[in-house]
């Protein structure tokens, strides 16, 4: 068993979750998820990969707990933004799982198509059109569509013995064990990444403000970064989206009033012995806005086609055609392997047949 | 969601994936399921390279993720075509055929048990039927070997 002291170490994985480390409901979540994948690869009975699939449902509520012990508070009452997406994690996830327990070839093939289509949907949420569409164009309608011929130009009638069993007792844990410490390496390293991230407090601050008051002009998702100036720690850049990017003097003012407030309220909790802490409260805090965020740059512009046309065909236009090499030799290979056949001999080159 | 939660949640999810592909790769028998699971990790590393890319404002992030599909299409074709030489050699899927590849001295990999495939799972899906009964000719059914 690990120590206490190795758990402690890897377990204050949220920044918004103090506690023991059997309270962290993210450390359950992964030891739920390794039985579950343990039990539900086919084997031979089949009451355990029952109970397995069970494990997996009770692991993915966890980890709906534990990403929603991480989201702010102020946050929730987006609940459409959330729900969707947690609709497309379910699907992605779920069907990931069910693709390595199906016995079939076939139906692993298709889970897989499925896990695909939630992926897209996840691009398409993060503002990647192009990437989502082409995710199901590529993926699951060209790649997905190959392994469906291969299987079954290979695959033999009915549950072959090998799609019934897995590698031996050893495999299975052991595999299920690297996946949990990995996803936990993960998790673990996200936490010294919440402490500093002053763009989602300035994004709190302003929409706490856009909340009270209808007419204030700007929303958190307007903020693209927020930095403070290494020499003079009260003032904190902005970098807005948006055609005109200064906000007049008293928003500016009721910014910068509401984010000293959640930088005063956050202090506490994150250093309470430090001293310096007072200064932030007594010294008043100056924003100022840098130059706004080129039109090209911007992720989430109404133009993605164009710009992404633009990145790709300019910066990474050698990329691009090596990736193209790339395609063409891989075709002549897997043509060339296919015509040899599997005897081996290379045959002369006009009679090459398959 | 802010930005941050954002880039959390999908890096979770990313990293979900790629433990579950890697769990299946290493598990699994049937070399094509092997190469989908291979599949599933590279779709686990795009997620956080999307989630990455929209939490930088980068649009290398997007780039990386063309190219990781370009790549994987480049595999599944050159794999799958390994794929079928091997069923060709050993007339199965199974990747323990290969264990004669092992090094000298190594003992022999054995299964202990082999599921039996009780009835209950052996009901496959059926299509509905549609159309009329094709008029068969006996004739031709005596010299085709295969239907």
């Amino acid at each position: 068993m690990m120590t206490s002291t190795l758990v402690n170490s890897l377990v204050p994985l949220w920044a918004a979750t103090p506690g023991v480390w059997y309270e962290q409901p993210l450390l359950w979540a992964l030891i739920l998820g390794v039985l579950a994948l343990v039990l539900i690869v086919p084997r031979s009975s089949t009451w355990q990969r029952v109970t397995g699939g069970a494990c997996a449902i009770l692991a993915g509520v966890l980890f709906v707990v534990t990403a929603l012990q991480a989201t702010p508070q102020s946050a929730t009452h987006d609940w459409i933004a959330i729900s969707v997406f947690a609709l497309l994690a379910i699907v992605t996830v779920g069907s990931a799982i069910a693709m390595i327990g199906s016995r079939s070839a076939v139906y692993c093939a298709i889970w897989f198509a499925v896990t695909l289509l939630g992926t897209a949907g996840l691009f398409l949420y993060q503002g990647a059109a192009f990437l989502g569409v082409a995710t199901i164009v590529v993926y699951a309608g060209a790649i997905v569509v190959l392994f469906l011929f291969v299987i079954m130009l290979a695959q033999p009638d009915g549950h072959a013995s090998y799609d019934r069993i897995s590698w031996g007792w050893f495999a299975k844990p052991a595999a299920a064990i690297a996946g949990a410490l990995i996803v936990g390496a993960v998790v673990a390293g996200l936490d010294g990444f919440a402490a500093s991230d002053l763009r989602s407090q300035v994004a709190l601050a302003a929409d706490r403000l856009a909340a009270a008051d209808e007419t204030f002009p700007l929303s958190g998702n307007q903020i693209v970064s927020a930095t403070r100036d290494a020499a003079r720690q009260h003032t904190i850049t902005l970098q807005l989206r948006g055609a005109d990017v200064e906000l007049p003097p008293e928003a500016t003012a009721a910014l910068a009033q509401e984010l000293a407030t959640i930088l005063a309220a956050a202090q506490p909790t994150n250093d309470a012995d430090d001293t310096d802490a007072a200064d932030t409260t007594v010294e008043p805090l100056a924003l100022v806005y840098a130059p706004p965020l080129l039109i090209h740059h911007d992720l989430l512009t109404e133009h993605h086609m164009a710009h992404f046309g633009g990145h790709l065909f300019s910066r990474h236009l050698i990329a691009v055609e090596v990736a193209g090499t790339l395609l063409l030799v891989s075709l002549v290979g897997a043509i060339a392997m296919l015509a040899q056949g599997p005897g081996g001999s290379a045959r002369g080159e006009g009679d090459a047949h398959v | 969601m802010s930005e941050l939660t954002l880039l959390y949640n999908y890096l979770l999810i990313g990293a979900l994936l790629f433990a579950i592909g890697l769990v299946g790769f290493l598990v699994r028998r049937n070399m094509i399921v092997m190469f989908l699971c291979a599949e599933l990790m590279l779709q686990g590393v795009s997620v956080s390279l999307i989630a990455w890319g929209r939490f930088h404002q980068d649009w290398g992030g997007q780039m990386l993720v063309v190219f990781i599909i370009t790549v994987a299409a480049c595999e599944a074709g050159v794999a799958l075509a390994m794929v079928l030489l091997l069923t060709q050699k050993s007339g199965k899927l199974d990747i323990a055929f290969w264990q004669e590849l092992r090094d000298p001295g190594q003992s022999r990999f054995m299964d202990h048990e082999v599921p039996e495939e009780n009835i209950a799972e052996k009901v496959w899906p059926t299509l509905t039927k549609a159309g009329r009964v094709p008029v068969r000719n006996p004739e031709e059914e005596m010299h085709r070997n295969r239907v």
